[in-house]
């Protein structure tokens, strides 16, 4: 990597500490797969820094940062060849466009999805954090429910915050 | 097709739940994949979803990272002179979230996020599948949905549990240790070693205590259960989340009871379901040759322990030298299977492996006797298995000696890639029988995974990886220097003792494991199931 100023540094550590959740969001997205998209993600961060004399401060971090997590997973299609966690190229194409589309409202929605969380009763919030902490079946067994039922609730609780994050948003704005 | 119906946006919530909790069947990815393609709207919901699943992965690390004693610990093995830093002033600045993404961990992720491989189809007979059609042979990961359309289909589980499902028949494999018929028909054949093998339904949950029994479960929800041989425990289950769950029962050997959400009843036309569940389903299995490598330990004098090969892609004339004649009579004992090696902290033996150098996923099995009283040789490493990639490198057993890492006097196996731990401790001055099954797995994309077996049992463990930059490959391509009774290279040993070392070319099923372990004998579970 070439040698970068201190100043330099501090810039590239600031821009990924506000994107990085974005850019895992994207790659997530295209593959969904959380451990293929940590991976990806890691690789990314290497590129980025190792790119990162390229980029020009002022200009849009995220959507450069993107351009690259996009290469990225395009490589990685050949290393999950015949595995599921990847979508087919046009498929892929496509969401990756509504991905970037949406991208100006994540932040939005990441804000409005605290309040909604707060909305849940105690123990549907317990099996949502657990679930995405440990896992379904930690969640399940810390919430006293079957398997079955944890999975179930989970899809519910999903749709739940989908929408309460989407009428947080539409009201916000008509307001 | 642009907007969506109601039925496909619930559909499509569905799918997308499924997916992030890594139980999508092939049959939804594709249909997933068909919604995406065809609207708009399905890829705003499909963008916003995942997004959302992001945010809440964040918010649930934060959380952790607020506990008084973090998880995660940082490696920096592997890395660029400028990465640490740079992440290390990330974490310092700004949480340890980021220098997880930066740095990776040595926490592992949790196990329902990797495609661990957790049962095998074992045998088929007729079957036309729906979707992806496994072949006879091929593993079965955990979250597959298998579909049925026709014929039979024998399952085998990690866990020993066999399961024949006829078809028509909808068995979603959660586990080793549970499955969940959605329809069909199934027949159960746990062994003592599965005993808690769970099949669940919609109706009901069946805990098996050792045993055989049928299992129908109609489109409907309802369920039956037939009870073969040995006995059951029940559990009607309730869907409503928060009300009382009803008791449990145990179902004995000609009992069959019928569960649905009205309650459960007796089964209709019982005997001549029993009748028609006791008859025998030939199932046809490909023959699978077993390549293997074997020390007897059953000279039981000298200073030579001579090895026998069969088969391709074993190792050869491997026998152990146990050193000067006087040192080598002090290494004989009664094992478990005639004589032994004995081990009481004297250098460790070696033997030459070579001639097995293709790679693949292998199996070695060895009884062991360890101390019951703890003593630091005895925490040594009692048996490693060159792997040679890079050269100098071992897949390592000993008993396990760090709390931190899983149970005090388990089975740990230390491989570059991490240490796995078992959950039974073997340090009771008994023989126990251990297994373990390692190497990378023939479709590359598969990601090894070890499992070991103790007394033909299979054991949860924990894994460590050494870190997230730690090889992801195992090539086990056993050829080096293989140690026995202690660390390579030590010159102080274990203490224990060590009988019927055997290596094989391929992964070992658990009714092989099992059937080695009752007989001393190997061979094939096509064999053991013609006789």
């Amino acid at each position: 990597m070439p040698e970068q100023s201190a100043d330099r540094t501090k810039e590239l550590v600031l821009l990924m500490t506000q994107h990085q959740r974005r850019i895992f969001s994207y790659i997530y997205t295209l593959v969904p797969d959380r451990h293929s998209a940590e991976d990806i993600l890691q690789e990314t961060s290497l590129v980025i820094c190792e790119k990162f004399s390229d980029f020009r401060t002022g200009t849009d971090f995220a959507a450069w940062a993107c351009q690259i997590a996009w290469w990225q997973v395009r490589a990685a299609r050949t290393k999950f060849a015949r595995s599921k966690v990847i979508f087919d190229e046009k498929v892929l194409e496509a969401v990756s466009a509504t991905a970037c589309e949406l991208a100006p409202e994540q932040s939005a929605r990441h804000e409005a999805l605290s309040r909604c969380l707060q909305k849940l009763n105690p123990r549907d919030r317990e099996l949502l954090m657990t679930r995405y902490e440990s896992g379904v079946e930690e969640a399940a067994k810390r919430t006293g429910r079957s398997l079955v039922a944890a999975y179930k609730a989970l899809t519910r609780l999903r749709k739940l915050l989908h929408d309460c994050v989407t009428n947080a948003l539409t009201s916000e704005a008509t307001a | 097709m642009n907007a969506m119906t109601d039925n496909e946006r619930v559909e499509l919530n569905d799918i997308i739940s499924a997916l992030v909790d890594g139980r999508a069947s092939d049959t939804e990815r594709a249909r997933l994949e068909e919604l995406l393609a065809a609207s708009d709207e399905a890829r705003r919901f499909y963008v916003r979803s995942m997004a959302m699943s992001a945010s809440l992965f964040e918010r649930a690390g934060e959380m952790q990272n607020e506990r008084p004693e973090p998880k995660n610990v940082i490696a920096f093995s592997g890395w660029s002179r400028w990465a640490a830093p740079l992440a290390a002033a990330a974490a310092v600045l700004f949480g340890i979230w980021i220098a997880r993404f930066f740095l990776g961990t040595s926490q592992p992720a949790s196990a329902e996020e990797q495609p661990e491989m957790v049962a095998r189809l074992s045998g088929s007979k007729d079957c036309k599948w729906i979707g992806a059609a496994p072949v006879s042979g091929d593993e079965i990961a955990r979250g597959r949905r298998l579909e049925l359309e026709s014929g039979f289909a024998e399952v085998t589980f990690d866990s020993g549990a066999q399961l024949t499902l006829t078809g028509p028949a909808t068995l979603d494999v959660r586990s080793a240790w549970e499955a969940e018929l959605q329809r069909g028909t199934l027949k159960a054949s746990v062994p003592p070693e599965a005993i808690g093998f769970r099949v669940i339904n919609t109706a009901v949950e069946v805990v098996d205590l050792g045993t055989e029994f049928s299992m129908t479960a109609e489109e409907g929800g309802a369920a039956e259960v037939f009870v073969l041989k040995g006995a059951v425990e029940v559990q009607p289950r309730n869907q409503a989340d928060g009300a009382a769950e009803p008791p449990r029962s145990v179902l004995r050997e000609k009992q069959a009871r019928r569960f649905a959400k009205a309650g459960a009843s007796e089964v209709r036309d019982r005997d001549k379901k029993f009748q028609r569940f006791a008859a025998k389903i030939a199932v046809e299995r490909m023959a699978h040759p077993l390549n293997y490598t074997r020390w007897s330990f059953d000279e039981g004098a000298g200073d030579i322990a001579a090895a026998i090969s069969n088969g391709a892609n074993v190792v050869k004339d491997s026998a152990i030298h146990l050193g000067k004649s006087d040192t080598a009579s002090s290494r004989w004992t009664q094992g478990r299977w005639g004589a032994a090696l004995q081990f009481d902290g004297q250098p460790a033996v070696q033997a030459k492996l070579s001639g097995a150098a293709a790679r693949g996923t292998r199996s070695v099995a060895v009884w062991v006797r360890l101390p019951a009283e703890p003593s630091v040789s005895g925490t040594q490493s009692f048996l490693a298995l060159p792997l040679n990639h890079p050269p100098q490198t071992w897949a390592e057993f000993s008993m396990n000696s760090l709390p931190g890492e899983g149970v005090l006097g388990a089975l740990r196996m230390q491989t570059r890639q991490g240490a796995s731990v078992g959950a039974t401790s073997l340090r009771d001055g008994k023989w126990h029988h251990i297994a373990a099954i390692f190497g990378q797995p023939a479709k590359k994309a598969n990601k090894p995974h070890t499992k070991l077996y103790v007394d033909g049992r299979l054991e949860s463990f924990s894994q460590k990886p050494a870190s997230r930059r730690a090889p992801s490959e195992m090539p086990a391509a056993l050829d080096g220097t293989l140690w026995l009774g202690g660390q390579p290279g030590s010159s102080a040993g274990a203490t224990m003792a060590l009988d019927e070392l055997l290596l094989v070319d391929r992964p070992l099923s658990p009714p092989e494991i099992r059937h080695l372990m009752q007989t001393n004998q190997l061979i094939s579970a096509e064999a053991i199931a013609a006789n």
